[in-house]
């Protein structure tokens, strides 16, 4: 069982980063030293300077990370539906949960890995232009891949439907949703219609809380991030991810191909 | 000799407000080394029933057994390998790593010898390397052949494989069905290709709006209860005054002063042939009248041959 999830999550990463990796990879190279560039004529300190482009980095590996999530996510699986790919390995002595628990593993061992390739090249160059190690590289890395990890269980999860334009939707729609989770529980307290506060509370708990993991500003800022803090996010996502593993598995067993 | 795959009325329900029937009480049994072929217009059920024994969609009402497990648990896919239409092949494995990656999902050793074995079996060990994207359709079906070889398939399901295929491929997969047959493996194919079909199957199943609506081995389906005498006459005139003497037969003249009559009962035939030897003529042919399959398929969808078996195949 474990040896067949194995093998299914190493080829559906490798499906991803024989075809899909390099190309945005080489994407974000070129803006990153793009970026360099443009702020070195356009802030007055060195400090400054460093500050934006770590900012804008952030801000466009976020960027490219959800797309990745939605890229990886919204195909993995959908393409081997469609191309009927999937029969042969649905055809074998295996339930659909291991199938979907080892696409599921590979899809997110492949947005990981595009994230932190992403951070390591601008940490990198940052540190060639600047001379300087990022001190909170780990954290901002370990917060990344969680939030990226939720995004692409998220989008498989959604790629399950029938349509794609439905799981687009969903997907923005979640994340959006999710990146300003505390306003919709505020929303909740606020709403004066019982079922209207109900159905918002309902909404605040299955969408996931992405701002658990922006901690962009403490980065920014220099401020440290409590180990407990940390602890309670990977607790969240694990949580999370396995909620997302389990109605994904239920979904695809349900599902006639 | 116990039945490989029992399907007894498995029936097919699809739609939420509007209820559609797709496949209808259909009952099937497969032997051990058996091939038997679907044939039945676009619509007709046919992958759809592939579906449900498969355990890919689901049995709304009936059952399935294979090798005894019961549709659709992981243990009623053991030893059973399905080739679907135009399946799109995984683009990033090579041929070789996509025969590997089956066997190891089968939990089956993947010995080198045995990958090559199989790839020599289908002629394709000289293109391990190559990518499945650059193969062709011949080629990535053997590909998929020897993949199911590999992990030792007992029953193969083939949905449309002669389709999209050269002459030169859709014999090499003839040839393969057969040599599939002599290894005792089952095939249970699909298929528009009825002149295939008639070449490799030992039974037959033609299926249309969701109802098996005529099952039976090859032989019988295609013999008539017509038998066909060509009798050949010394000259033409002999052979017009015979004819004309025997005007309630069905017959037609042939050249020179040849004969052709069509016989529906054997006491006609007997009474026939000894008018012939009266006559001074001699027999040249007598032989049942046997039907391809493709004009059985046509007659049948047509409404022109009415007494059909239905329901079992």
């Amino acid at each position: 069982m474990l040896s067949r999830i194995r093998l299914i999550m190493w080829d559906t990463f490798l499906d991803v980063a024989r075809h899909k990796m390099l190309a945005v990879h080489l994407v974000f190279i070129c803006i990153s030293i793009g970026l360099f560039n443009l702020f070195g004529h356009f802030s007055t300190t060195p400090s400054l300077e460093y500050r934006m482009i770590q900012d804008v980095g952030l801000s466009i590996i976020s960027l490219f990370g959800f797309f990745i999530a939605l890229f990886i996510g919204s195909t993995t699986l959908r393409d081997d539906i469609q191309h009927k790919t999937i029969y042969a390995v649905l055809t074998l002595p295996m339930g659909r949960w291991e199938l979907y628990t080892g696409k599921f593993l590979g899809t997110l061992l492949a947005a990981i890995v595009n994230v932190l390739i992403m951070l390591c090249v601008l940490t990198i160059l940052l540190y060639m232009k600047f001379q300087i190690l990022w001190g909170g590289f780990q954290w901002v890395a370990l917060f990344m891949l969680l939030e990226f990890a939720i995004m692409t269980g998220m989008v498989l999860l959604f790629s399950l439907s029938d349509s794609l334009i439905v799981c687009f939707s969903l997907s923005i729609f979640c994340v959006l949703l999710g990146s300003m989770a505390e306003h919709v529980q505020h929303l909740a307290a606020a709403a004066d219609i019982p079922l209207l506060s109900y159905l918002t509370d309902v909404v605040y708990w299955i969408v996931p809380n992405f701002s658990y993991f922006n901690i962009k500003y403490k980065i920014l800022k220099d401020l440290t991030v409590s180990p407990s803090f940390a602890l309670w996010a990977i607790g969240y996502a694990g949580c999370y991810l396995l909620f997302l593993l389990a109605a994904g598995s239920w979904v695809l067993k349900k599902k006639d191909l | 000799m116990g039945e490989l795959l029992v399907a007894e009325k498995i029936s097919k329900v699809v739609g939420w407000l509007k209820k559609e029937t797709i496949v209808d009480q259909v009952s099937i049994t497969l032997y051990p080394g058996q091939i038997m072929g679907f044939l039945g217009p676009n619509g007709a059920g046919k992958t759809t029933t592939m579906k449900m024994l498969l355990g890919l969609t689901s049995i709304t009402s009936g059952s399935a057994r294979i090798s005894g497990a019961p549709v659709p648990t992981p243990a009623s896919r053991i030893g059973v390998g399905f080739l679907p239409e135009a399946i799109q092949h995984p683009s990033h494995l090579s041929v070789g790593e996509y025969v590997r990656f089956h066997a190891r999902l089968s939990g089956l050793p993947d010995h080198d010898s045995e990958i090559e074995e199989q790839l020599r079996n289908v002629e394709m060990w000289d293109y391990r390397d190559r990518p499945l994207r650059e193969c062709s359709k011949g080629m990535r079906q053997r590909a998929d052949i020897a993949r199911l070889l590999l992990c030792r398939a007992r029953l193969i399901f083939l949905d449309e494989p002669f389709s999209g295929l050269d002459p030169c491929g859709q014999v090499m997969l003839k040839e393969l069905l057969v040599s599939l047959k002599e290894q005792n493996i089952s095939v249970l194919v699909n298929s528009h290709a009825a002149g295939i079909l008639a070449d490799v199957c030992d039974r037959v199943c033609m299926m249309n709006h969701g109802r098996i609506i005529l099952s039976d081995t090859l032989e019988k389906l295609l013999t008539t209860s017509k038998t066909r005498v060509i009798a050949q006459f010394s000259n033409t005139a002999a052979a017009s005054d015979f004819a004309a003497k025997q005007s309630a037969v069905p017959h037609r003249m042939q050249e020179p002063a040849d004969i052709e009559f069509l016989i529906e009962d054997s006491c006609g035939l007997n009474e026939l042939i000894k008018a012939i030897m009266a006559a001074g003529g001699q027999l040249t042919a007598v032989a049942p009248v046997t039907l391809t399959l493709d004009q059985l398929f046509v007659k049948v969808l047509s409404g022109q041959r009415p007494e059909v078996t239905g329901g079992n195949a």
